[in-house]
């Protein structure tokens, strides 16, 4: 018996084409503007071969790997730190850099290099959402832990409307510096604060802060309590450094 | 894509009726993709991009993604194809868990002193000869109880079309997904170029010990170019072919260390085999360590006996740490292929291959030449 692909001859293989980038987005949102680091995710052709994230092996000590399976990525000259690759995605970790404005994003693999631009910004907040219904809700738990989400939105788990005058957390990237400075290029070992103020509205009203500050590497936690609202769905905005998340990200709310 | 934004818990699922989707402008010849209805949403991605592939290299591919009650009506839907005008249907692929028949069968040896043997082994020719007549003889009881289970096959007994299987993995409904996503990703690495190996022939026999270097010179040559070797790959400059061999410093773990390497795109190892393991290889051994090679050909028994859900020939094609991409074996315990007027079927296949063919093309050629007694 055959298990398999019989349609393979055993042939000279091709040579991989070279790469091509499409387009360089914010990792969470996929709109225009990244922020050093934070997540960034560059679409286009050839960009690697098998998709493969980064595991523990990729690691030197406490640093980041600059390379996964051969592709590298640089931002403004500087190299980013390489998390996942595919043929058509790479999602990196945008290095340190104080510039803004347009700037060169570069790819280089085995078959060659692709050149694309950004838009390096200060702040770009960006909140996690679910999978399912093309990302409306925002990731939320409560307190305890619980999922907060439409009820019946995700399979297998369950998930429970928000309430009024509880404490929800939010995850996102995209937030800036923390207090003090966690450099890019190292594994984050403890949360620390948001060096900029951060403020969150949820259905068009102020969602009195608790705590924000970066958690791990480009991830950034927000607690919130959520202010008094009737049922339905609310969008939630964040807002730091002058710069507003996307308002199409919803939070289910039960009083 | 959003294969890799940041999913905290949860997937989409769909379901999906029956859907059959052609894709048929993109060369002569026609796949056939049965898709067991379980699996279709998880692997929709992967499994687009296979198609692409295969249209890229010149297959029309034609998806059908409902169950099938019975082995009967499986092999309805592959004849309505087949004679399909203009399909040219080369082959099939069943994606998932499918109805199986199963044949009793004589594997008779070449060895006058081992006798032969038979027993009901699931049987995929069932599939691959349209044309044949698959009967039961009067009074012929099923060891399994098997109700689509054959002693007979007679009248056009060529295979029409080769047929292969991405079976299930572990019997696990999720570990399947995930393991046919993997094994998509990987082929359209191959096809592009991404993956690549060096274009040699690695064989490693458990059978032979040579004690002198006599021997060891006697088992080289058979493996070289003896009646059963796998001219023209084994012959080839660069084809590395181990055994145990002291007097000549070779040794099979050599060729099982080679095979982790990656050094060849082609390896064959003779064994002997149970579901569990291929010789010294078990099941154990390939999901932990690599297995670099692109084509996979064991002759160990009963390796790929997919009534057991965690067959060896399954694992060395799904582990997370392998790299092969097309993988043979046997449902029973005849282990190689047989001799037919053209010779050995490693002879065989390697003279198809090396002439351009595709291996389900080397396949047919040695399969539907009339087989002889070795």
């Amino acid at each position: 018996m055959i298990l398999g692909d019989p349609t393979l001859p055993r042939k000279t293989q091709r040579v991989p084409a070279a790469p091509k980038i499409d387009k360089v987005v914010h990792g969470v949102d996929f709109q225009e503007g990244i922020v050093p680091g934070s997540w960034m995710t560059i679409f286009g052709s050839s960009l690697a071969g098998i998709p493969r994230a980064w595991t523990e092996r990729d690691f030197q000590g406490d640093r980041l790997p600059t390379t996964l399976d051969g592709v590298r990525v640089n931002v403004n000259g500087k190299p980013a730190y390489v998390y996942y690759v595919s043929p058509g995605q790479a999602n990196v970790l945008a290095p340190d850099d104080s510039a803004t404005g347009a700037v060169k994003v570069e790819l280089v693999n085995a078959a060659g290099r692709a050149e694309g631009t950004a838009t390096l910004a200060r702040f770009h907040p960006a909140f996690f959402s679910y999978e399912p219904e093309g990302g409306r809700y925002v990731i939320a738990f409560s307190a305890d832990w619980a999922y907060l989400a439409r009820p019946g939105l995700l399979p297998n788990v369950t998930t429970r409307a928000a309430r009024p005058r509880e404490t929800v957390i939010l995850y996102g990237s995209g937030f800036g510096p923390a207090d003090p400075a966690l450099p890019a290029g190292l594994m984050v070992a403890a949360a620390r604060p948001l060096a900029n103020p951060v403020t969150v509205s949820i259905g068009g009203l102020m969602a009195p802060p608790v705590w924000s500050g970066q958690v791990g590497s480009g991830l950034y936690q927000i607690m919130v309590t959520v202010p008094e609202l009737p049922a339905g769905d609310h969008s939630v905005v964040a807002e730091i450094g002058g710069a507003r998340s996307a308002a199409a990200r919803m939070l289910t709310i039960q009083p | 894509m959003s294969a890799q934004r940041f999913i905290v818990a949860g997937a989409c699922l769909t379901l999906l009726a029956s859907v059959e989707a052609a894709n048929g402008a993109c060369g002569s010849h026609t796949v056939a993709i049965l898709v067991d209805p379980k699996l279709v949403a998880s692997i929709r991605a992967g499994l687009s991009q296979f198609e692409t592939d295969l249209c890229t290299d010149g297959y029309n591919t034609v998806e059908h993604s409902a169950g099938f009650a019975d082995p009967l009506a499986l092999r309805a839907h592959l004849k309505q194809l087949y004679d399909q005008p203009g399909r040219s249907l080369a082959g099939a692929i069943l994606i998932g868990a499918f109805p199986h028949a199963y044949q009793w069968v004589t594997a008779a040896s070449s060895n006058p002193s081992i006798p032969s043997t038979s027993e009901e082994a699931l049987s995929f020719q069932y599939y691959a000869d349209l044309n044949g007549t698959f009967a039961r003889s009067p009074g012929y009881v099923s060891q399994g109880g098997r109700p689509y289970s054959y002693d007979l096959h007679s009248g056009d007994v060529n295979w029409e079309i080769w047929v292969a299987v991405l079976p299930y993995y572990k019997g696990h409904l999720a570990q399947t997904a995930d393991a046919l996503n993997r094994y998509f990703a990987r082929n359209h690495a191959y096809r592009t170029g991404w993956l690549r190996l060096p274009q040699v022939f690695l064989q490693i026999s458990e059978h032979y010990r040579a004690t002198t270097r006599a021997e060891h010179q006697l088992y080289l040559d058979a493996m070289r170019s003896g009646p059963y070797a796998w001219t023209p790959f084994s012959n080839a400059p660069d084809a590395r072919l181990y055994f145990d061999s002291p007097p000549g410093g070779l040794s099979v773990p050599q060729g099982y260390a080679d095979l982790q390497a990656g050094v060849a795109d082609f390896t064959v190892t003779d064994t002997h085999g149970y579901w569990g393991a291929g010789g010294q290889l078990t099941i154990a051994a390939v999901e932990t360590n690599p297995v670099r090679t692109i084509f996979f050909w064991s002759n160990g028994c009963a390796i790929g006996d997919l009534d057991r859900p965690d067959n060896f020939l399954t694992s060395v094609l799904y582990s997370r740490v392998s790299e092969v991409l097309i993988a043979k074996g046997t449902t029973n315990n005849s282990g190689g292929m047989g001799n037919n007027s053209n010779g050995s079927f490693g002879h065989n296949m390697a003279a198809a291959l090396a002439s351009g063919a595709s291996f389900g093309q080397a396949i047919l050629s040695h399969v539907n030449v009339p087989l002889i007694v070795p």
